[in-house]
C-alpha cells in the first residue's frame, strides 16, 4: 500500500511552512497540499525514505529563494483583492444616509469651531484625545495579532490589512496636529482655508476611526468568506 | 530548458484551456510529462505565476477536501479562456517567425 501523509504529519508541514515565513492560512494552505502530493509520490517509488529526507527534497524544488517569490506574488494578489473590497464596503456605508449626516455634522461642527480661539483650543484637545485612543487601540490590537501569529492560529492576510489601516489612521492624525498647532499661534488670523483644513483634520479621522474599528472588524467574517470560501472545509 | 515568464504564463492558460480545473502539483507533473522532461517548471516560477493570473481575473480557484487536507484547484475564467486564445496564437505566430529566421529558405537566383 502506498504511504500517506498522516494528519500529523499534514500539521508538522503547516509548520514548516510557518518556519519559513509563510504567515498567512490560506497560502500555507496550497505550499502544504503540494508538497504532500510530492511526498507522497517520492514514496510510492521508495516508500523506506524518512519523513524529513523526503521533505527536504520537496523543498529543494522551489529554488535557492525557497517561498519567497511564492510569497510575495500571494501577498500582492491579496493586497489588490482586499483594497478593492474595502473600498467597495467604504462606498456602501458612506451611501448609508446616517452616515453621510454624521459625516457632515462632524465636518461642519469643527469648521464653526475654528473661527474662534477657544474653539481651537477645544478642537486641539478633542484630537489629542482621538489620539490618545487610537494610539491605545493599535496598541492592544497589535499585540492581540502578535499573540495569534505565536500561538499558531490561522491568521488571514485581512486581518493585518485591517490592523495596518488603523495604524495609518493614527500617523495620519499626528501629522495633522501639527497643522492644528499653527493655529494656536498668537498671530493667527482665522480664514476659510484654515478652518477647511482644520474640520478636514478632525472628521477625516473620526470618519476613518469608526470604519476601521467598528465596521470593517463587524465585516470581517463576511469578506473572509467571500474570499476564502473554503472555510466552511475547516469547520 | 529555459522558460520565459510570459511563456509560463501561456503554459498554464493553455493547459487550463484543455483540462477542466488543475492544482499546481499537476500543472508542473503534466508540464514535466508532456514535453518529455526537456521543461521543468520551477515551483518558485509556478505559483507566482498562478497568483498573477488570477489577480488579473483570468483564473479562479476552488478549494476541495481531497484525502485528509485542502487543496486549491485552478480554473479559467470567462476572459481567461479568451486569454488563452490570444496567447498562444501569439506564442504561435512568433515559433513560425523564428524558424523563419532559423531555417531560411534560400533562393539562388
Amino acid at each position: 500500500m502506498m504511504r500517506k501523509v498522516s494528519q500529523q504529519e499534514i500539521e508538522k508541514l503547516y509548520q514548516f511552512t510557518r518556519q519559513h515565513y509563510v504567515e498567512y492560512f490560506d497560502l500555507q494552505t496550497e505550499l502544504v497540499d503540494h508538497l504532500a502530493t510530492g511526498m507522497e509520490e517520492n514514496w510510492s517509488e521508495n516508500p523506506e525514505m524518512n519523513f524529513e529526507e523526503n521533505l527536504q527534497k520537496e523543498f529543494e524544488k522551489f529554488g535557492v529563494y525557497g517561498f519567497m517569490h511564492v510569497i510575495e506574488s500571494h501577498q500582492k494578489a491579496m493586497n489588490k483583492k482586499y483594497w478593492k473590497i474595502l473600498w467597495r464596503e467604504t462606498k456602501s456605508e458612506l451611501a448609508n444616509p446616517k452616515i453621510l449626516f454624521f459625516s457632515l455634522l462632524l465636518f461642519l461642527l469643527p469648521f464653526g469651531l475654528s473661527f474662534s480661539k477657544l474653539g481651537i483650543d477645544i478642537l486641539q484637545i478633542t484630537l489629542f484625545l482621538l489620539t490618545v485612543f487610537a494610539v491605545v487601540y493599535t496598541f492592544r490590537q497589535n499585540k492581540k495579532q502578535a499573540h495569534k501569529k505565536k500561538t499558531n492560529q490561522k491568521v488571514y492576510l485581512l486581518e493585518a490589512m485591517i490592523s495596518n489601516a488603523q495604524s495609518s489612521t493614527l500617523l495620519f492624525m499626528l501629522s495633522y496636529q501639527v497643522v492644528l498647532f499653527i493655529g494656536s499661534r498668537e498671530s493667527f488670523e482665522p480664514n476659510m482655508l484654515y478652518s477647511f483644513l482644520i474640520a478636514l483634520a478632525v472628521s477625516l479621522p473620526f470618519l476613518i476611526i469608526y470604519l476601521t474599528i467598528k465596521v470593517l472588524p463587524q465585516k470581517k467574517e463576511e469578506i473572509l468568506k467571500e474570499v476564502h470560501p473554503e472555510r466552511i472545509l475547516l469547520t | 530548458m529555459i522558460l520565459y515568464k510570459g511563456n509560463l504564463d501561456t503554459i498554464i492558460l493553455k493547459l487550463l484551456s484543455e483540462n477542466d480545473k488543475m492544482y499546481g502539483y499537476e500543472i508542473t507533473k503534466k508540464v514535466k510529462e508532456l514535453s518529455h522532461n526537456k521543461i521543468i517548471i520551477k515551483e518558485g516560477a509556478l505559483y507566482p505565476a498562478l497568483h498573477r493570473l488570477k489577480s488579473k481575473g483570468f483564473l479562479e480557484v476552488e478549494t476541495l477536501k481531497v484525502d485528509n487536507r485542502l487543496r486549491k484547484y485552478y480554473k479559467l475564467t470567462e476572459n481567461g479562456n479568451k486569454e488563452s486564445i490570444t496567447k498562444t496564437a501569439e506564442l504561435k505566430e512568433f515559433i513560425e517567425t523564428m524558424q523563419l529566421l532559423l531555417n531560411p529558405k534560400l533562393s539562388f537566383k
